[in-house]
């Protein structure tokens, strides 16, 4: 049996190659992947600089800041970046859209700055040429020319019940054109495998991300294999089979992947940032305005202060009261922002949720999801950023309000002066991506709808195996 | 004698009271027949006379329905893959690969029917003796010709070592001289102890190659005859014959 799958493997290659139609597309192919690889790793290569660059200017300004008052120094504000992984340049993912750093300052959670979307016209048209969009889109297309008249068109010429007169099973001519087709996919994978491996020697943390996306991907052509095959299988004819497989991959690949996800925002809205900055602050003004003497939140936050302490006036406190009022009203600020951040956060959760139940009508989608998850360029690695962000953002605020609490006095707040040398003390931790079990624990889903596909896959080939035996009588 | 009474000893076909229907509508009613080693059997008939049927039969592509075939000794019923191991099918339209040269299609098509890589020399000798050049062997099968593509697959039949060999209509669309290329091959492999049964309409063919004959007619099998002398050279006589087995039935 492997000898004869062997047999018909090679021989498919052999006819393949001597196809017209192989060279052109493989070249087409492979033209594609590198110019997708060279624009994908010229932005890798600028985007780190711009990041190196821009946090050496950071630490830079932050360390020259002159002797100030700590509030100057939460509205000089910080930058927060995420760093690019080595599997970013293959999959952009969301990126594009969201940007990669954000500035932290007082009183407001910025978003994020300095996306691809934001800095090129022709994204904006014509969306991003990466390796994982070839990969993803066009390799399945690539194997539908090459693979369509695989038996359709030996069904035409009389071959298929030629052979099929002489041999034991049909099983073997269908798992050989399935591992031929297959191998065409794979051949397009050496790229990425090659990346992976580079991936892997310089980063070796990534060695599991690594591995879910060559798994990915190599499920993913198996299944386009399988499913070619039992199209022309099935066909009439050559000509009927491309017809089905275009149907086909305009659906799977093309119509699903981008109404699925613009359903899922019809179904459970997200609202915008400046939505959400309008709600922050609507939510804000319920709770208290510390700039307002009368505002009642703040009295009472005052008298408060003043029971504590047991003293009648502000002047009176041993600490700066206007440190104490920012510090509250940070608090406040930062409640009302994550609220409304969480709220969109959840929104996200759950048209992602409704994608992924759906997501198991095309493994397009699910590699989507699987591949964006292990290159750490999803939805989720963004909110992770977000979150961990603004964590930074409130301990350097809160701790500058701390400074300007208890080493500025009240009297002559505004005037005062801290040495630079305070600025040393505050928190300014680098953002640390999660580990590789974050982007496994959510591609699980994805992961399990590839390979219930593939299982489909042979379930349909080994079906199709018996309906051909019984119609050559086998 | 195509008849299981007459035929040697060991026949390589053995067809033993077989009938066969297409839903209720029967096609083939009690057929018996034998075919012995080196022997050309022809079976002659009009359209929807069943010969084709009778070919899928013997070859195990259509369930068998009653009676019994046996080919060299194996029950095709029983064991069609392995009957099918004894055969060399030509189709009326031979259909190869003409992305590959002849050597090519040839050594595919043996691993499919289980042999394992055999040789060039072996392959050539066998598309010699099926009468291609080893210059056809190493062209691509795009060039072929229909008369090129039926010796491809009499070579394959020669490198399996068969002891049958099927013919459906295998004059259809030749020229004659083609046609007489081909009666010369099959007169070849007769004579080497390959027994042949060729469902055919083409009385010219039936002339050049048979050794016995047998009608089909709505299904049933006429009295089988031996292809006298005088038929051998004379297509007028031969169609004589068939005709009166037709107003027989």
């Amino acid at each position: 049996m492997t000898h004869l799958i062997t047999a018909v493997a090679g021989n498919e290659w052999r006819i393949l190659v001597r196809e017209r139609t192989f060279l052109p597309g493989a070249i087409a192919l492979l033209l594609l992947l590198l110019v997708s690889l060279a624009i994908t790793l010229e932005r890798y290569q600028a985007v780190h600089e711009k990041q190196h660059e821009h946090t050496a200017r950071a630490d830079a300004d932050w360390q020259a800041q002159p002797d100030r008052h700590p509030h100057r120094v939460v509205h000089f504000g910080d930058y927060a970046f995420k760093p690019v992984g080595p599997l970013a340049h293959f999959e952009w993912g969301v990126e594009a859209h969201t940007g990669q750093s954000i500035f932290l300052e007082g009183h407001r959670q910025n978003a994020a700055n300095f996306s691809d979307a934001s800095e090129s016209t022709a994204l904006l048209y014509f969306g991003q040429l990466t390796p994982a969009f070839v990969l993803q889109t066009l390799l399945p297309l690539a194997l539908i020319f090459f693979g369509y008249g695989a038996i359709a068109r030996e069904r035409e010429s009389g071959l298929l019940h030629q052979i099929l007169a002489g041999s034991p099973s049909a099983a073997p001519l269908l798992l050989g054109k399935w591992l031929a087709l297959a191998a065409a996919g794979f051949a397009a994978l050496l790229p990425l495998a090659l990346l992976a491996l580079v991936a892997v020697v310089t980063t070796p943390e990534h060695a599991l991300r690594v591995a879910m996306m060559l798994a990915g991907y190599g499920v993913y052509v198996l299944i386009w294999s399988g499913l070619i095959v039992t199209v022309s299988g099935l066909a009439r004819n050559a000509h009927g089979a491309l017809l089905g497989l275009l149907a086909l991959w305009i659906v799977l690949c093309i119509a699903i992947p981008r109404v699925l996800p613009e359903l899922a925002g019809q179904r459970h809205p997200a609202p915008t940032h400046v939505e959400t900055q309008l709600l922050a602050e609507a939510a804000l003004r319920e709770v208290g305005d510390s700039h307002n003497p009368d505002d009642p939140y703040f009295n009472a936050f005052r008298t408060q202060t003043l029971e504590r302490y047991g003293v009648e006036r502000v002047e009176d406190l041993p600490i700066n009261y206007g440190g104490l009022v920012m510090a509250e009203g940070e608090r406040l600020t930062s409640e009302a922002y994550a609220q409304a951040s969480e709220r969109v956060f959840g929104q996200h959760a759950r048209q992602n949720l409704w994608v992924d139940r759906f997501a198991v009508v095309s493994p397009h989608l699910a590699l989507l999801q699987l591949s964006r998850s292990a290159a750490g360029t999803d939805t989720e690695h963004y909110i992770h950023f977000l979150r961990a962000s603004e964590a930074r953002r409130y301990a350097m605020v809160q701790a500058l309000n701390e400074l300007h609490t208890y080493e500025i006095a009240f009297q002559n707040d505004r005037d005062q002066r801290l040495g630079a040398a305070a600025w040393d003390a505050i928190p300014r931790p680098e953002y640390a991506p999660p580990d590789a079990r974050f982007a496994l624990a959510r591609s699980s889903g994805a992961l399990s709808i590839l390979l219930g596909w593939l299982l489909a896959t042979g379930a349909l080939l080994s079906w199709l195996t018996r309906r051909l035996e019984r119609a050559h009588g086998n | 004698m195509a008849d299981s009474m007459t035929a040697q000893a060991c026949p390589i076909v053995e067809v033993t009271n077989v009938s066969f229907a297409y839903d209720s509508t029967p096609v083939l009613e009690d057929i018996s027949l034998a075919v012995a080693p080196g022997s050309v059997l022809a079976v002659l008939g009009g359209n929807g006379a069943g010969k084709s049927t009778l070919l899928k039969l013997m070859l195990g592509l259509l369930p068998l329905q009653s009676g019994r075939i046996r080919i060299d000794g194996v029950d095709v019923a029983a064991q069609p893959d392995e009957a099918r191991r004894h055969i060399a099918y030509i189709p009326e339209s031979v259909a190869v690969y003409p992305q590959l040269t002849g050597l090519e299609n040839l050594r595919y098509f043996l691993e499919l029917a289980g042999h394992r890589k055999l040789e060039d020399a072996r392959l050539l000798a066998a598309l010699e003796e099926a009468g291609l050049t080893a210059a056809d062997g190493r062209a691509r099968a795009s060039t072929y010709s229909k008369g090129m593509r039926q010796k491809l697959i009499v070579a394959l039949a020669l490198a399996r070592e068969v002891p049958l060999l099927l013919l459906d209509e295998p004059a259809s669309g030749l020229d004659p001289v083609a046609t007489a290329e081909l009666s010369r091959l099959i007169r070849r492999l007769a004579a080497s102890g390959v027994a042949t049964v060729m469902v055919t309409h083409d009385l010219i063919a039936v002339a050049e190659v048979a050794d016995e004959l047998c009608f089909l007619r709505a299904g049933r099998l006429q009295q089988d005859r031996q292809l006298p002398e005088a038929a051998r050279q004379d297509v007028a006589t031969l169609r004589s014959l068939y005709l009166d087995a037709a107003e027989q039935a």
